[in-house]
């Protein structure tokens, strides 16, 4: 018999109440979890072979290649466009064609350049014929998205059209639709770092009149990124 | 009379990767443990970020959990939880510690972490472990009141 089961004979035999914890005792903590082995590639090179050799979807049969995205990859500002055009599914560089020399200029104006920032797409392959991308395309290229934003952590996105905010923000987006509903206010992308949406420049060469909406979007995104908005929720 | 002591088994703390299938746990208890809980999607979006997201079980059972950021040298604990019933008995500093090792082993040499300066006990546990205050973040928080700063905390992790 047992050291405590015999007290509690002899307690009965007494007829002592015998006391008996009601809460189960403090845990043993488990000694502390091996360290894990890194990863096999540091985070961004297994990220661009991941990207490089993607077939989540069908958009890879079309595809001279991925455009994984460019610029700082420390920086505060993450420019997310659309999907590549053909200039940048041949250069493999996002914002490749003349919209991307507006782009320059729209950041340029908020005293930014294309090496300061971090610039992506919410998809990373070229649609053929540049048909309009489909939302299940989109979901499927969330993911690298999600990851580009983990590793760059900016303190702020900006969404340039509506593929952009559809990818961003999971929500439907027209492709022709206005973007008024989304503009002016701070979104969330993954753990909450601050999303503003505004024109693509695309959209702007063809609708110049557009262009004084996006300085105000652009400096409504300076403000986000001074601070002015909290971002964990 | 009462019986006698049951020989309870010994609980252990243990630390696993976070899945799909314990997201609706995790969010049940984010949601019991802050005014403004992430969402079920927003710890959904760390899996699939590649965060380096765990659970804390005792006999398989939710105790805790943390999401944990390493990029460029830094760890930055995003998110450390330790379920009401189970505070108080040294799990949240079981847990942060663990989350510590994590960093050192995908090589981080700093860690650093946000925390409200209303969460005294938090911030107790976080000085004990040897985390010092390197600065404020002016209005980061959401609060009943408007907005509250964040304390951000460092840890050197290598020697």
């Amino acid at each position: 018999m047992a050291d405590a089961e015999r007290r509690a004979a002899y307690l009965g035999v007494l007829g002592i109440d015998h006391w008996v914890l009601r809460r189960a005792p403090a845990p043993v903590l488990a000694p502390a979890p091996a360290p894990e082995s890194p990863m096999p590639l540091s985070g961004w090179a297994a990220l661009e072979s991941d990207v490089r050799d993607c077939r989540r979807c069908g958009l890879h049969q079309g595809r001279t290649q991925a455009v994984f995205g460019a610029g700082d990859r420390a920086a505060d500002w993450m420019i997310v466009g659309g999907a590549p055009d053909e200039d940048g599914d041949r250069q493999g560089l996002p914002f490749a064609g003349a919209a991307g020399q507006l782009l320059d200029a729209m950041l340029g104006a908020i005293g930014l350049s294309r090496d300061a920032v971090f610039i992506a797409g919410a998809l990373r392959c070229r649609p053929p014929g540049d048909r309009d991308v489909r939302v299940d395309e989109i979901a499927q290229c969330r993911d690298h998205l999600l990851q580009q934003v983990a590793m760059v952590r900016p303190r702020i996105i900006v969404a340039f059209g509506p593929v952009a905010a559809q990818g961003l923000l999971g929500t439907a987006v027209s492709r022709d639709g206005p973007l008024d509903g989304l503009r002016g206010s701070v979104h969330r992308f993954g753990v909450n770092t601050p999303v503003v949406v505004t024109y693509h420049p695309a959209a702007l060469l063809c609708s110049p009149g557009d262009k004084r909406k996006a300085w105000e979007d652009l400096k409504f995104a300076r403000q986000v990124h001074a601070g002015l908005e909290p971002i964990r929720g | 009379m009462a019986t006698a002591p049951q020989h309870l088994p010994t609980p252990t703390l243990s630390l696993r990767a976070m899945r799909e299938d314990d997201l609706p746990g995790v969010a049940a208890a984010e949601r019991d443990s802050y005014a403004f809980p992430w969402s079920e999607g927003v710890f959904r979006d760390c899996l699939r970020a590649g965060y380096i997201c765990r659970v804390a079980e005792i006999d398989h059972r939710l105790v805790g959990y943390g999401i944990l950021s390493v990029g460029a040298g830094e760890a930055h604990i995003l998110n450390v939880c330790v379920r009401a019933e189970y505070r108080c008995r040294g799990l949240g500093r079981r847990l942060v510690t663990g989350m510590f090792d994590l960093g050192r082993a995908y090589g981080a040499s700093d860690l650093f972490l946000e925390v409200r300066p209303s969460n005294a006990t938090a911030i107790r546990l976080y000085q004990s472990l040897g985390l010092a205050q390197v600065g404020l973040r002016r209005g980061y928080y959401q609060a009943a009141d408007g907005r509250e700063d964040a304390i951000v905390m460092r840890l050197r992790l290598a020697p």
